[in-house]
Order: structure tokens, then C-alpha cells, then sequence
């Protein structure tokens, strides 16, 4: 399933990315030398660029993005996501956007919601024009259909979750899957909804794709949509659309589920699931970084940044954002602990993961950006 | 020689002047940066290529070939062209673009390609040794006798505080030597070669380092003396030769400016003690004295890595170099407020001063001779 598109690197690539060549270019690699000559010929596979081919407005504060990336770009799985680059000011912004299109499309493409505190969604929502060329990464994530698709599926989305879950159901119905496809989907109201038209338009192509809207504000055009936010009823009111899952959801068989959107929806279909004692069965994707608890007592300390030699005291937020505000430049990426650029090597004392809570103690390699300190902690920065 | 001394609170003040320059070049950075830095690699790798392009295609109009296109003139103009040309490429690549990079000037982009961590320079030393024994030990301890292995790299003796040896006759022939190999001179200065001959460090402690420089060392020389020269078939000794001479341009050049940077008469060592408790007051006190500038144009400053600007480059060392030109008007304003010398002057005189050191601090002292202190 979701197959590639393009299955590899193409042939004058490999050809060119040699050991023999790369030692004639030493030590900076062939690479480096062909993207001076044309920005599109690099080899760099980490930052590869793409030239925007098309920009789609999908609601008021949306819109979709189509990349024509070089040729390192191979393929990607509905579900996965890319590090987006954007150069604004000479600085380079990356953040990780979700692929939003059926993965048999040979362009790319990604949806960004306009966030009011998001300065790279508002950049890409704002000022990005056809024929600007920014950078991304392989895709990447493993929020994806397994190899072996179930007869019943059901999706879960809020708001800008939407976008790899519309990739999946995309990639799915023109696979012709014939299983059962449910999807329950909160939005804000009615225009703020996402792919709303394309995704009525396959319910009505597909029987075996049954839909159902939910608004979260007061909307007099919802006619069919529920309203509020979730809650078992929606769960067993979205199964029961399709006839084929109706004994199923009478005995509280729940299929392979996948959930992407904001905290609370996730927290609350998390812990849904957890009651229904069917957290095996559910795929989430988070698109933030969970924030970080507030610790009572147990910030403080200083954080000492050896290579720069120079020390703060802690505040509690994560090392990235200390880091940065005390004038330090360390590399960083997603800001939320996937893509491991802001990788450092911590010398002591303990640090909490934001995302998963564990604790590390003493010399380990730590993302600052997830990175919560406790007590005294030096860093190698 | 006379020393104008400030007390604490001037040194506080004029602190916090050369600081208040550091924070308005930071806070401007940006396109204008950015821009600079990647049109002075992408104008480098062209010049690489078209100069290493120029050098094969001097190779037909050898006349020894016996082919129709036979030229001594054509031959010699372009080899040298090609010779030149990459040693001025190789130039760029160490100074203003791999040195300015490594010290962390465009970290701040968040572009690997700029990032201080993964820079890698044409050139036989790592460059994560040299953001060590350059970036820290050097640019901390700035002219500090004992703790600055900058002074003398281990072989000179630079300084009249450092103690007299019959070794240190040879001088002008060692330093010489450094000149002509001063990549492995570099490559070699965070293994502290020096150190495993005095006994302070064992061959064990310095292996690992040792290792590291060779293998980069190795894979330099290996691709302008082997693997470039094997191109050209039967005509490899042409083009090892051409290679041979670009690297030593490049090494001369170095040389010239890295010691015309800190080794003028009127620059001040320090001894170890001044650094214990410093205020950043007295640091930016000690970069300035322990620092002297070469005037030139614009090119020339772009040659040199803006090394040039050697005292704006020890004050700021992490601030873009190219900004540095425009930083100097403020520095020197407030150097003057304070009655702190400035050390200026042309690249002749400098250099000059520089080789008059070489030569008088081979003999032994006569009479008494102390280092300054501030």
C-alpha cells in the first residue's frame, strides 16, 4: 500500500554522488559545488529544494502548497510529514508540515493552516508566491496504514489534522480499497473546514466512504453536522453511518483508528480509547509538541552552556528557548522533538522530556527543544 | 615603553562602550549577511573549478607533446592563471569564508552549510581542533604567555619573555619552514606535537588527534597530489606541481596574515596571572592591545579574512568579519576617548616589524627585557 511514486534518486545523481568524485570535491563534497552552479542540482538530501508550483487557497486561513522538489526527493507514505525550510531575513525557519495529497501524486504537497501565533504558517500562508524555491526533507514519521490494509478503518481529525489523514483516504480510494472508510471530522464552523468540499465529493463518488462533520461553534448552515467536541456518542454515531459496521458498533468493536489535531482532541480520544480498553488500536499524530508541565519546586537551578562558557539561571522552559534567549545560537528544527537537529550533548544533571515525561540523568545526548531542566544541568553549547 | 593604564571604573565604561558596538552590528544581522557570505562561496567554488579547469587545459599546448597547438606562452599563461587562481580559491575557503565560519559568524542562520559544526575547510587541519586550540585557547587567552599556544606555535620564540635557547638560533630558518608548511603547521597545533616532545603530554594522550589530522591531512593532499594529478595521465608531475605551488601561496599568504596580526613590535603579551577574576572591561582591553590591524582596500580585507581587522576580530570574534570595516570607525573613536593605543599600519611594515622579531628574538637577550604587563 501507498506505494511510491518514484522509487528512487535519479540515475545522473547516483552517478555523479560517487566516492571517487566526492574526493576530487573534498572536503566539501560534489554536491556543494553543483548547487552554486544551479540551486536545483544539489545532492544535499536533508535540505532538498523544491520550487513552489502551485498555491491553493482552501479556506480563509489555509492554504495548499504543491512542490516540484530535485530529483533526491523518492516518495513518501499518506500520513508522513516533511521539514519545511523557509529563508526569512537570512535566517533559515524550519517547521514539519503533513503531506496532504494521495501518495501516488508525483508532486508533493502540503496544507497550512494559518496559526495567529505561527510566524512560518503565516509566512507560507501570507507572502509565499508560485516559482519561490524553499527546501525540505525526505518524508518522514511513522503515522502511516500498515502494510496489510484492515477491512474497517476509522479517522479521526481536528482542524489542520485533517492534512495526513486526508492523504491516507485520498491514497486509499484511488487504490480502489474497498473496505470501510469512516471519518469524523471537527472543524470550527462550516468555512474554516478544510478539504470540505473535496471530502463530501468522495463520500457521494465512494459508498465505502462515510463522513460525518462535527462543528465545534454554533453554525445554523451544519445541516447534517453534530456540534461540540468529542464524545462517545460521535464515536458510535460516525460507525454506525455505514451499514456494514453496524453490529460492530453495537458490540463496541472499534477498527484501526488514526487521530490527528489538536491536544485536547487527542488527549480526549485518547483517553476514550483507554476506557474502551482499546489503546492498541488507535494511531495518534500530534502536531505541537505537548507543552510543558509546570513544575512546582523543581526548576530552578543554573544551566551552564560549556563551549560559550557562559551560564543562566533556569526558568523552567524548555533548553531551546533558554538557549536562544540567552543569546546562544544552537541549531534547531521542528521544535517539537522529531527531527533531531537541535541534538546536544548534555555533561550533567537531569532533564525532563516534555513529550514523554521520562527523566534523564548525567551525560546523554538530549533534543533541547524537548528538553525540560531540572536543577542544574551544563550543556556542551 | 610607556603603558597607559585605566583604573576599574574607566575599564568598566569603556567596556561597556565596545560592548554597545557588539549588540547594534548583532542585532542588524541578517539578508545583508546572508547574501554576503553565500556570494563569496559561490564566486570561491567557481574560481576552484575555472582555476583547476585552467591548469588541464594548459596541458595541449605543451610543445613537448609534439601537437598543432604547440605554445609556450598559451602553457604558461594559463598554468599559471590555473595556479594562481586556485591558490587565491584555496585562500578565500580558509579565511573568509572557512575561518569566519567556524568561529560561529553565521551560526545564527541555522544553514549547515554556514553552521560552525559542520564547516569543513580546504585545508589539512580539522576543523573541529582548530575551533578548539583557535576559537577557545587562542581567542580566550589571547597573548597570555604559557596558556596562548598562538605565540611562537611551539617552535618560535616570538616574545623576549620567552626563555632563550641555542634552538632558537634558528629562528628566521624555522619560521621560514612554518611559512612554507604552515597547513601542517596548523594541522598539527591542537596535537601539541611540542607537548609530546617536552614530555608533557604521552604519545598515547595525543594519538587521537594525531590521527584525525593525518587522515584529513591525507585525504587533502591525496586530492591535490594524487588523485587531481592522476587525471592528467602521463603528465601528472604538471599538475602536482601546479597544485604544489597554489598550496604554497595560500601558505605564504596565511602566514603573513595571521602573524602580521600578532606579532608587530608594539603588540603586548600578557603573563598567565591577568585572566584570573577579568572583567570584560579588561578582556576587551587585552584583545585591543594584544591585537594589531593591516590597512588595505576592500579586496584586501576580503583576502585576508578581514584578519586585516584583527582587533575588531579579537574584540567580535563571533560577529560576521565583513562587518568589521564599518565596526573599526566606532572602535577606534572610542580607543581614542581612552587614550588606548591603536595598532595600525600597512601590510609592508607590519610584516616587516614582524621578520625584524624573527630575527632579533633568535639571539639571546641583552641586558634586561621584560614583557609587558597591563
Amino acid at each position: 500500500m501507498s506505494r511510491a511514486t518514484t522509487t528512487a534518486r535519479s540515475a545522473w545523481r547516483r552517478i555523479v554522488d560517487t566516492p571517487l568524485i566526492n574526493a576530487l570535491a573534498a572536503p566539501h563534497g560534489i554536491g556543494r559545488y553543483l548547487e552554486v552552479i544551479n540551486p536545483m542540482w544539489s545532492l544535499d538530501n536533508t535540505r532538498i529544494p523544491a520550487r513552489i508550483t502551485s498555491i491553493t487557497r482552501e479556506t480563509d486561513d489555509s492554504v495548499s502548497i504543491e512542490l516540484s522538489p530535485n530529483g533526491e526527493w523518492t516518495h513518501f507514505q499518506a500520513g508522513q510529514f516533511i521539514q519545511v525550510h523557509v529563508e526569512i531575513d537570512g535566517r533559515q525557519h524550519n517547521r514539519c508540515y503533513s503531506l496532504s495529497r494521495s501518495a501516488y501524486t508525483r508532486k508533493p504537497r502540503i496544507t497550512v493552516k494559518d496559526h495567529h501565533d505561527g510566524f512560518i504558517s503565516h509566512y507560507l500562508n501570507t507572502q509565499l508566491k508560485v516559482g519561490d524555491r524553499i527546501a525540505i526533507s525526505l518524508a518522514q514519521g511513522d503515522f502511516v496504514l500498515p502494510a496489510q490494509i484492515p477491512t474497517a478503518l476509522l479517522f479521526i481529525a481536528g482542524g489542520s489534522g485533517i492534512t495526513p489523514i486526508m492523504a491516507m483516504i485520498d491514497t486509499l480510494l484511488e487504490h480502489q480499497h474497498s473496505g470501510v472508510i469512516t471519518l469524523l471530522y471537527y472543524s470550527r464552523d462550516c468555512n474554516s473546514c478544510i478539504f470540505r468540499e473535496r471530502l463530501e465529493e468522495l463520500a457521494l463518488q465512494h459508498l465505502n466512504f462515510s463522513l460525518l462533520m462535527v462543528y465545534s461553534r454554533n453554525d445554523s448552515q451544519a445541516k447534517h453536522a453534530l456540534q461540540g467536541h468529542f464524545n462517545q456518542q460521535h464515536l458510535l454515531k460516525a460507525l454506525s453511518l455505514n451499514p456494514a459496521l453496524v453490529e460492530q458498533t453495537r458490540s463496541l468493536t472499534i477498527p484501526l483508528s488514526y487521530v490527528c489535531g489538536p491536544e485536547q482532541l487527542i488527549n480526549a480520544v485518547q483517553s476514550e480509547y483507554e476506557l474502551l480498553g482499546l489503546k492498541d488500536k488507535l494511531h495518534s499524530e500530534r502536531f505541537k509538541a505537548a507543552t510543558a508541565v509546570h513544575l512546582h519546586g523543581e526548576a530552578g537551578g543554573d544551566i551552564a552552556f560549556n563551549q560559550s562558557q557562559s551560564m543562566v539561571t533556569n526558568d523552567g522552559r524548555s533548553l531551546l528557548e533558554q538557549a536562544e534567549d540567552a543569546g546562544l545560537s544552537p541549531q534547531s528544527g521542528c521544535r517539537m522533538g522529531i527531527c533531531h537537529t537541535c541534538s546536544c550533548l548534555k555533561t550533567s544533571g537531569s532533564v525532563r522530556n516534555i513529550s514523554t515525561g521520562e527523566i534523564s540523568h548525567g551525560e546523554e545526548h538530549i533534543r533541547l527543544c524537548i528538553s525540560q531542566p531540572l536543577g542544574d544541568v551544563s550543556l556542551s553549547l | 615603553m610607556k603603558q597607559h593604564t585605566l583604573s576599574a571604573e574607566q575599564l568598566d565604561s569603556f567596556g561597556e562602550e565596545i560592548g554597545a558596538i557588539k549588540q547594534q552590528a548583532l542585532s542588524q544581522r541578517g539578508t545583508r549577511d546572508a547574501n554576503y557570505i553565500k556570494r563569496i562561496v559561490a564566486f570561491q567554488r567557481g574560481l576552484a573549478i575555472s582555476s583547476r579547469i585552467s591548469i588541464y587545459a594548459a596541458l595541449p599546448f605543451l610543445p613537448s607533446l609534439g601537437l598543432a597547438l604547440a605554445s609556450w606562452p598559451m602553457f604558461w599563461l594559463l598554468i599559471c592563471a590555473g595556479s594562481i587562481g586556485l591558490g587565491i580559491a584555496k585562500i578565500l575557503d580558509n579565511m573568509e569564508i572557512g575561518h569566519n565560519i567556524i568561529h560561529g559568524q553565521y551560526d545564527w542562520m541555522g544553514d549547515p552549510r554556514f553552521h560552525s559544526k559542520f564547516y569543513d575547510w580546504d585545508t589539512n587541519c580539522p576543523s573541529e581542533q582548530w575551533a578548539h586550540s583557535h576559537n577557545y585557547e587562542h581567542h580566550t587567552y589571547t597573548n597570555i604567555l604559557g596558556k596562548d599556544r598562538d605565540i611562537g606555535y611551539g617552535i618560535l620564540r616570538m616574545d623576549p619573555a620567552q626563555k632563550w635557547h641555542p634552538t632558537y638560533l634558528g629562528n628566521p630558518i624555522h619560521a621560514t619552514l612554518l611559512m612554507l608548511f604552515f597547513d601542517m603547521g596548523v594541522a598539527l597545533h591542537d596535537v601539541e606535537v611540542d607537548s609530546l616532545r617536552s614530555g608533557r603530554k604521552t604519545f598515547r594522550e595525543t594519538w587521537p588527534k594525531l590521527k584525525q589530522s593525518l587522515g584529513k591531512t591525507a585525504q587533502i593532499w591525496g586530492k591535490d597530489f594524487i588523485l587531481f594529478p592522476a587525471l592528467a595521465g602521463p603528465l601528472f608531475p604538471i599538475v602536482m606541481a601546479a597544485n604544489a605551488v597554489a598550496n604554497i601561496i595560500r601558505n605564504i599568504w596565511t602566514f603573513t596574515i595571521i602573524f602580521c596580526g600578532h606579532f608587530p613590535a608594539e603588540v603586548h603579551t600578557f603573563p598567565a596571572h591577568v585572566c584570573e577574576n577579568e572583567t570584560q572591561g579588561h578582556w576587551y582591553y587585552r584583545q585591543l592591545l594584544g591585537s594589531a590591524n593591516i590597512e588595505g582596500g576592500k579586496l584586501f580585507h576580503i583576502m585576508s579574512g578581514n584578519l586585516s581587522h584583527q582587533i575588531e576580530h579579537h574584540l567580535f570574534p563571533d560577529v560576521p568579519a565583513h562587518r568589521y570595516a564599518e565596526m573599526a570607525l566606532e572602535v577606534r573613536k572610542v580607543c581614542n576617548k581612552y587614550d588606548i593605543p591603536y595598532n595600525t599600519g600597512p601590510l609592508w611594515s607590519q610584516y616587516a616589524s614582524v621578520w625584524a622579531k624573527i630575527f632579533k628574538l633568535a639571539l639571546p637577550p641583552r641586558g634586561s627585557q621584560t614583557s609587558i604587563t597591563a
